[in-house]
């Protein structure tokens, strides 16, 4: 799958003031947040369907979840002011 | 406290031959007798340290300690004990080191990423197309690291294993970086000083190997990730362990 991709373009991450561990974590952090390392570990061993389905049921109500609060955030963090820094 | 007292005077009010007309709640003390004469057998085996106390510490007759669940599997969940031993273990290193991290600064200035003027970009005055490539497969038990030309030539081979390391030495991180010391050593010694990496697999070495490489001596111009990452899962994996 992965060999479809741009070689050296997609997935690619300069080494800056030669700070690879920095480096490191920049990839591993936008891989992680994009979800491939999870997709990577769910392939290791087979998952069963009905284990695929409990999964995707819990990631659908989770998300849910996570809309109803962060609406819920944004509108108690509401605020009469005025905008401090106008134009940004 | 009194569920006991109440099982003690049953069973010395009853006598030996059991009646038939005894009442309800006596025929259950005396079943109640019989399991925990069985569970008292089992119980050096079963009995987590902290599994609830259904006596009050007083007690001087040596019965078994009776759980709350009858049936094992049900015991072993709610075992804390071994919940405990199971958290204390080490954790797993995957070398995904930042995976987690939100504060990993970037500076969108710097070009940190590629863009379509990368291949022909100089580096220590040699075009990143035409950069030697050193490729690492870090796998959970072992650390596999190649160098090769730009045009994908391989030149030298090294793991863990052949650094010295055996079995399951070989699936760590200490591994993996003097495996990365010693091919640095040999890449610079055949004119490879300035090299891209390419990483797949998660494993215990998959930070490590580059770390070896700059300790080595090496110039690390940029790292890809190269994890083979199936959304179908064919050919079909091995069924999950049951630990």
């Amino acid at each position: 799958m992965m060999g479809q991709h741009a070689k050296f373009i997609a997935r690619t991450v300069f080494v800056q003031n030669n700070d690879i561990e920095q480096a490191c974590r920049v990839i591993n952090r936008i891989m992680g947040s994009e979800g491939w390392f999870d997709q990577f570990r769910r392939t290791r061993r087979y998952e069963k369907p009905y284990m695929a389905r409990r999964r995707i049921n819990f990631e659908k109500c989770k998300a849910i979840y996570n809309e109803d609060m962060n609406r819920k955030i944004q509108f108690v963090l509401r605020a009469n002011r005025v905008d401090p820094f106008p134009g940004c | 406290m009194a569920l006991k007292n109440l099982a003690r005077r049953a069973f010395w009010s009853l006598s030996s031959s059991f009646s038939r007309h005894s009442s309800g709640l006596d025929a259950r003390i005396i079943s109640n007798r019989i399991s925990v004469n069985w569970l008292s057998s089992q119980s050096d085996k079963w009995w987590p340290k902290n599994q609830l106390n259904l006596d009050n510490g007083t007690s001087t007759v040596d019965h078994a300690r009776r759980h709350f669940q009858t049936c094992a599997t049900r015991l072993k969940k709610g075992d804390l004990s071994r919940a405990q031993m199971v958290a204390s273990m080490p954790k797993l290193d995957e070398g995904t080191q930042g995976e987690k991290l939100f504060d990993v600064p970037y500076d969108e200035q710097t070009n940190q990423f590629p863009d379509e003027g990368t291949p022909n970009r100089l580096f220590d005055g040699i075009r990143f197309a035409d950069l030697p490539i050193c490729d690492i497969n870090a796998t959970p038990n072992n650390t596999i690291m190649t160098l090769s030309n730009s045009a994908g030539c391989v030149k030298i081979i090294h793991s863990c294993g052949r650094e010295g390391f055996k079995n399951t030495r070989e699936g760590t991180n200490i591994a993996a970086q003097a495996t990365g010391i010693t091919l640095a050593t040999r890449g610079i010694g055949i004119g490879m000083k300035t090299v891209r990496v390419t990483v797949a697999g998660l494993g215990p070495g998959r930070m490590a190997a580059i770390k070896g490489l700059t300790m080595g001596g090496m110039n690390v111009v940029s790292i890809t990730d190269k994890t083979p990452v199936p959304w179908v899962a064919h050919p079909r994996p091995k069924k999950r362990r049951k630990l």
